[in-house]
């Protein structure tokens, strides 16, 4: 019987192993700094580095957009990249201090979560333990400096604000309806400019618009509690659609699939706006439902500072990504160009000049935390 | 509804009686009181708008004013006089039965329900209609589990199986375009993960809850995997299911409320439907589940008249990983269509949870499950509600009943005696 007990042990111990060995592969990236052999640039030994959030880098979402604007890096500039993934927030420093041994000429901490944990957050912390080392630090920058991080923010209340008030247009039931992962900064901020975008609207027509899931004002809202729980997101969406919204935003990485089968198993004539990427174009299925995207184009803000970074021109100037720097933006219709009248797509132009020039902030809701 | 199977003989001698158990009546009790003071004190005068139809539906009933207070004073009542009648129970040195706790509990969730919602209105469907949607899952894998603890294997794997069905029912249902075949696919993937648990359990030995978890760290790997190299950036070949059509029942399917909650389903919840009275059927009336049950009070009971232990545990385990495997595919084919990562999120363990508070009956177990789907849809519904209380408290508050739930059932929980100690012949 012992030796049974042996074998078995060994067989789980084998068991454990394999779920180890996959996990590496799906962090692939991570484990082989992947080298760009490419031909079109001269070839430098700089390295280029990134960390992503707790989650991977073929989320549809924001570590994917930034990983690409690295690769695109690697590709045309000819650098080498190196990307590593955090399966927990417990890696980032494990995934730092490898990038930092590695010899990385500039080091992408992607995600808010990098200014939890420490002293003054995780990311500022350990810039202060390895002055030697650059980083650039996308979303969560709380303001302050450091003399090695670049932060990387968006205005994504801009683009949000103009969704908002498209989503107001394009309504017939006049009532919209957002959603989010976590009550986060970086979530409410697409949520704040949704709202205040479609309250726009009803002070320009004086159509009363019902906006379902957030609330600044009391600062309460629908969030799925993550960006996993499918049935969470479907209900929600479930929800939203039954008390009459014919557009739903949900602010929730890929969380946007469940999203899509309630509309469909609605049979109403209800749409979604993507949230991050161009959904239309990652997601050419869902095409016939997706409004626009609310993008953050982090792959140029990366690729861009990247570039300074080889050039020898990083600088800890913070970068905000805007409506007026295209950094964040709408997507083209698509299949729904036909149905959104010129006189809306005039004025959100008009919108789009008035945030550029300050005519018109939006107020971001202070999320307790 | 059962009788609890742990009822006491009270008809043997007449003088020497067991004492009396005063917990349930004193709990009824405490709640009813509790109710009735906070919803009447606290208690809100604008109505709220209990509605019952769409304006669209066939059957269209007007939507109910009712005043919070008036409402919780009646409810209250009510919870008080049932209250009264368990200690006419509990006097009697006989178990309180299961309704009378039920007329508490959900006179409870209706008046709180209609505090919250005070000044607007409550689509009784909807909240209902998502109750049912995020409880399919749990209530197949706390089967499951409940089937397993039964035989004398703990189950803690129900949540890959949950995962790894739903892959799998994303990915055949989208390159096969059978949903037939994509349900199939689930629940063998649902009883293959059964079957390596119970073979190390079994065979070798290992504690079954170390198995669990690697089992769940292993299918979080696989899944997570496949969907980065795979799925991600073919989606369109690989993760467009969509979800299996409606089956609405003619003429029943027209009843406000029940109908869209009950009769316009998609399979995978009328197999849930199905499968809660089935399974108990199973275990508690039949000859196999007489033997099932025999093996994970007394394996060497069992063992003396001639089952054989281990094989017969193998194969229970492994036919219950279909049900487990079925769960899953609710989750993607049945409800959300695509597969996302780790999209089970936690629902094998709080079917783990109901498999508890569900006393290891198919009944309680699956009323379990249902309670906390009810607890998630109510936080959903409170948040777009937008009640002036804050959304913390509110999310809190179904918690607080499944606490009081399980003091109603603690002490009387019982589970199986063999259950996760693996047999072993000497």
């Amino acid at each position: 019987m012992n030796t049974k007990m042996m074998r078995g042990f060994a067989a789980v111990a084998g068991l454990a192993a394999a779920g180890l060995v996959l996990a590496g592969c799906g962090a692939a990236p991570g484990t082989t700094p992947t080298e760009s052999g490419s031909t079109a640039a001269p070839t430098t030994d700089f390295l280029a580095c990134a960390v992503s959030d707790e989650g991977n880098f073929k989320d549809k979402s924001f570590n994917e957009a930034a990983y690409e604007g690295l690769q695109r890096a690697g590709s045309e500039l000819g650098v080498e990249t190196q990307g590593l993934e955090s399966a927990s927030m417990d890696a980032f420093e494990p995934n730092l201090t490898q990038l930092v041994d590695d010899g990385c000429g500039i080091i992408f901490a992607i995600g808010f979560n990098f200014s939890l944990g420490g002293t003054n957050g995780l990311i500022f912390d350990f810039a202060d333990a390895h002055p030697d080392s650059k980083f650039a630090w996308l979303d969560g920058w709380p303001g302050g400096t450091k003399d090695n991080v670049k932060p990387i923010m968006y205005n994504t209340q801009e683009s949000s604000y103009l969704a908002g008030y498209l989503a107001a247009a394009y309504s017939t039931t006049k009532t919209i309806g957002t959603y989010g992962g976590l009550q986060i900064d970086s979530v409410t901020a697409f949520m704040d400019g949704y709202y205040y975008g479609a309250k726009a609207y009803e002070k320009d027509t004086g159509t009363p618009v019902t906006v379902l899931g957030w609330n600044p004002a009391t600062a309460s809202g629908d969030f799925v509690g993550g960006f996993s729980d499918t049935t969470v997101a479907g209900s929600i969406s479930d929800n939203q659609i039954a008390n009459g919204a014919d557009v739903v935003f949900p602010v929730a990485g890929s969380l946007f699939t469940a999203t899509a089968e309630s509309i469909r198993s609605s049979g109403k004539n209800v749409v979604l706006l993507g949230v991050d990427k161009d959904i239309a174009l990652t997601q050419p299925q869902l095409a016939d439902i997706t409004l626009t995207s609310v993008e953050k184009k982090m792959t140029q803000a990366v690729f861009d500072i990247t570039k300074e970074a080889i050039d020898g021109k990083f600088s800890t100037d913070p970068y905000i990504g805007t409506l007026a720097n295209d950094g964040t933006g709408l997507s083209p219709f698509y299949d729904f160009e036909s149905k959104v009248p010129a006189d809306i797509v005039a004025k959100l132009k008009e919108l789009t000049d008035q945030i550029n020039s300050g005519q018109i902030t939006i107020e971001l809701t202070k999320n307790p935390s | 509804m059962t009788a609890p199977a742990t009822a006491p003989s009270s008809s043997l001698g007449g003088q020497l009686a067991a004492p009396r158990s005063w917990r349930v009546p004193i709990v009824l009790a405490v709640v009813a009181v509790l109710s009735l003071i906070w919803f009447v004190v606290f208690g809100k005068d604008d109505p709220t708008r209990f509605t019952w139809s769409d304006p669209g539906d066939v059957l269209y009933l007007d939507p109910t004013p009712a005043n919070p207070r008036v409402l919780g004073i009646v409810l209250g009542v009510l919870s008080l006089a049932a209250a009264a009648a368990s200690f006419r129970w509990a006097w009697r040195r006989r178990p309180v039965p299961v309704w009378l706790s039920l007329i508490v509990g959900i006179a409870f969730l209706v008046s709180l329900v209609a505090w919250v919602g005070a000044g607007g209105q409550i689509t009784v469907e909807s909240l209902l209609t998502s109750t049912v949607s995020l409880s399919t899952a749990i209530v197949l894998g706390a089967l499951a589990g409940v089937i397993g603890e039964r035989v004398g294997v703990v189950n803690i794997a129900i949540e890959a199986q949950l995962l790894g069905g739903a892959f799998t029912a994303a990915v055949v249902a989208t390159t096969t375009h059978s949903y037939e075949l994509a349900l199939v696919a689930a629940m063998i993937t649902g009883a293959a993960i059964s079957a390596v648990l119970a073979w190390f359990a079994i065979t070798f030995l290992v504690d079954q809850v170390v198995v669990g978890v690697v089992l769940i760290a292993l299918v979080t790997a696989i899944t997570n995997f496949f969907y980065q190299q795979v799925l991600a950036d073919n989606s369109a070949q690989f993760n467009d299911p969509g979800t299996l059509p409606r089956l609405a029942i003619p003429g029943l399917a027209d009843i406000p409320v029940i109908g869209p909650v009950l009769f316009d389903q998609r399979l995978t919840v009328y197999l849930m439907f199905l499968l809660v009275p089935f399974v108990w059927f199973m275990l508690y009336k039949t000859r196999w589940g007489l033997r099932v049950r025999a093996l994970g009070e007394h394996p060497l009971a069992a063992d003396t008249v001639g089952i054989k232990v281990n094989r017969s545990r193998f194969w229970t385990v492994t036919l219950a990983g279909l049900i487990a495997g079925l769960g899953g595919a609710s989750l993607t084919i049945g409800y959300a269509g695509a597969f996302v990562q780790e999209m089970s999120a936690g629902k094998g363990f709080i079917a783990l949870a109901a498999v508890i508070l569900g006393r290891w009956n198919p009944w309680y177990a699956a009323l379990a499950a249902l309670l906390f789907g009810f607890a998630t849809s109510f936080r959903i519904w409170a948040g777009g509600a937008g009640a002036a209380i804050p959304s913390d408290l509110i999310a809190m508050t179904p918690y607080l009943v499944t606490i009081i739930a399980v003091a109603l059932v603690a002490g009387r929980v019982v589970a199986p005696k063999a259950s996760g100690k693996p047999y072993i012949k000497s």
